[in-house]
């Protein structure tokens, strides 16, 4: 017995026009000489165009002028063969945005070849999304390759100083020579211990885990240890402290000697023909504010706002002065994390002022500032 | 008469520590700090050989050695490029370089291929 009862791909025919204008996908149709002959409303309502403008080549308006010869490329290679294909280009929106999409084209034969049908497909926020993720691994391996160099540098030192003190240990007559690579030995594994610990704490950092251990002590103490310190990473800078009224804080103190070392040597690195840093104190009825000032190459106006995003360093600079791009960040998230702000002003080629506040101590407040900890 | 050799490093413990090496066998050590002017430098001290590091400012090693191997006066000079960025070699050959010494490096290595050099 003959089965009457519609086919699905006959039920489909009758209401593809419908079913084409529900979807979210923009179909078109072209005929078997490339000129277009059906568009879905979709279609109308994403580029602004009406039905009648698309037809033909009309829709070749709403493409990205630098992508419509590539396009047409790909469709004219793809319609001789008689084969499907699959393309991406910018489709301007009726907003004036062009969006990237995806175009797939399917052959029709009926039973000849009578054209192509297709689909467009807004992609533009895997497209960025993908983008992105290119740019980040680019930094990722321009990282890679920066923690690498300056991991294996202090290494070499390092590793030829202590060959040269084993060859010199064999001779007993040079034991003062001895002591001369010794100390070049422990300096550089400070120097590495150092970087690895910056690594480290980035990674802390990003995992929410860096703890601080909180006690009471005066920041002009902190400066001086650290100037002090300092003083071996430069022959011509002369760190000069202003502002030295007694102020109490409560804080961790190895984190905050690790701020001021950073803003310090940064200020030292970035100034190699000025012979002065200041360092300013100054209080307000809230909180200190520790200003550092070099008389460096600053920092270009375009760039400033990046200096503490985690492996910024300022292309420009990158190749003269070594560095991870890991110690502001790091100092932010310190400084962050004890209610504090830091920031720069900067001047580019007059230098660069990087200051940082952090909450007076009040007796009074410590329970309170105390419980804060804790869940830091 | 002793041999002459330059080295250029940005790190100056690295300068003291192949000084000290070179110098005791016997090579003149001509350290820089960075590589400004390095043509004229280099014209002046007319070393044997020059040992190049790659981050270096102010142009940096690849430049300085492109420069050195382009001028009439210079070019014959040996120059072995040191760096711990090993991905620079193909960098340093094509700038003409003439060898290169990974970082770290073991002395050993550093007095064969300045010895190997100092026959030429």
């Amino acid at each position: 017995m003959k089965n009457l009862s519609p086919t699905p791909r006959k039920i489909l025919e009758d209401h593809f026009t419908e079913l084409a204008d529900l979807i979210p996908t923009m179909i078109w149709k072209v005929n078997n000489e490339g000129s277009a002959t059906y568009v879905n409303k979709t279609w109308v309502d994403f580029t602004g165009m009406s039905f009648e403008n698309s037809l033909g080549f009309g829709w070749g308006a709403a493409v990205h002028p630098e992508d419509r010869d590539q396009e047409f490329k790909v469709f004219m290679s793809a319609f001789e063969k008689r084969t499907p294909f699959q393309s991406k280009f910018r489709l301007r929106r009726s907003d004036g945005q062009y969006r990237w999409v995806l175009s797939q084209g399917n052959v029709l034969f009926n039973p000849q070849f009578s054209g192509y049908i297709g689909s467009l497909t807004d992609i533009t926020e895997q497209e960025l999304a993908q983008q992105a993720t290119k740019i980040l691994m680019q930094k990722k391996d321009e990282f890679m390759s920066i923690a690498s160099h300056e991991l294996k540098t202090p290494i070499t030192s390092m590793k030829a100083s202590l060959q040269i003190l084993e060859r010199l240990a064999h001779q007993q007559e040079t034991f003062s020579a001895i002591n001369t690579f010794i100390e070049k030995a422990n300096k550089q594994v400070n120097k590495l211990i150092t970087l690895v610990e910056d690594l480290l704490d980035v990674t802390k950092i990003h995992a929410g885990k860096m703890q601080f251990n909180h006690s009471v002590f005066q920041l002009e103490e902190v400066l001086a240890d650290c100037a002090d310190q300092i003083k071996s990473q430069t022959n011509t800078h002369q760190i000069l402290i202003n502002g030295t009224e007694e102020v109490l804080i409560f804080a961790d103190r190895h984190r905050i000697e690790q701020v001021i070392i950073n803003f310090l040597s940064n200020a030292i690195k970035y100034s190699p023909d000025a012979d002065r840093v200041l360092v300013n104190l100054e209080k307000d009825e809230q909180c200190l504010i520790i200003a550092i000032q070099d008389f460096g190459i600053g920092i270009p106006a375009d760039k400033i706002h990046y200096i503490f995003d985690r492996f910024f360093r300022v292309q420009e600079s990158s190749q003269k002065f070594s560095g991870l791009g890991l110690g502001l960040y790091i100092s932010s998230e310190i400084v962050k994390r004890h209610g504090g702000e830091i920031g720069v002003e900067s001047k580019e080629g007059e230098g660069a002022t990087f200051w940082f506040t952090l909450p007076l101590y009040r007796p009074a407040d410590g329970i309170q500032l105390k419980s804060s900890v804790n869940t830091a | 008469m002793s041999k002459r050799i330059l080295i250029c490093d940005d790190d100056t413990d690295i300068l003291s520590i192949c000084d000290y090496i070179l110098s005791a066998l016997g090579w003149e050590v001509h350290t820089r700090t960075h590589c400004n002017d390095i043509l004229k430098t280099v014209r002046r001290l007319k070393p044997d050989l020059i040992l190049m590091d790659n981050w270096i400012p102010d142009c940096g090693g690849i430049v300085a050695t492109q420069l050195l191997k382009k001028d009439r006066e210079v070019y014959q000079i040996p120059i072995i490029y040191f760096s711990a960025n090993n991905d620079i070699k193909k960098l340093a050959k094509e700038a003409g370089a003439n060898n290169f010494l990974s970082k770290p490096f073991d002395i050993k290595e550093l007095e064969d291929i300045v010895l190997n050099f100092k026959h030429l």
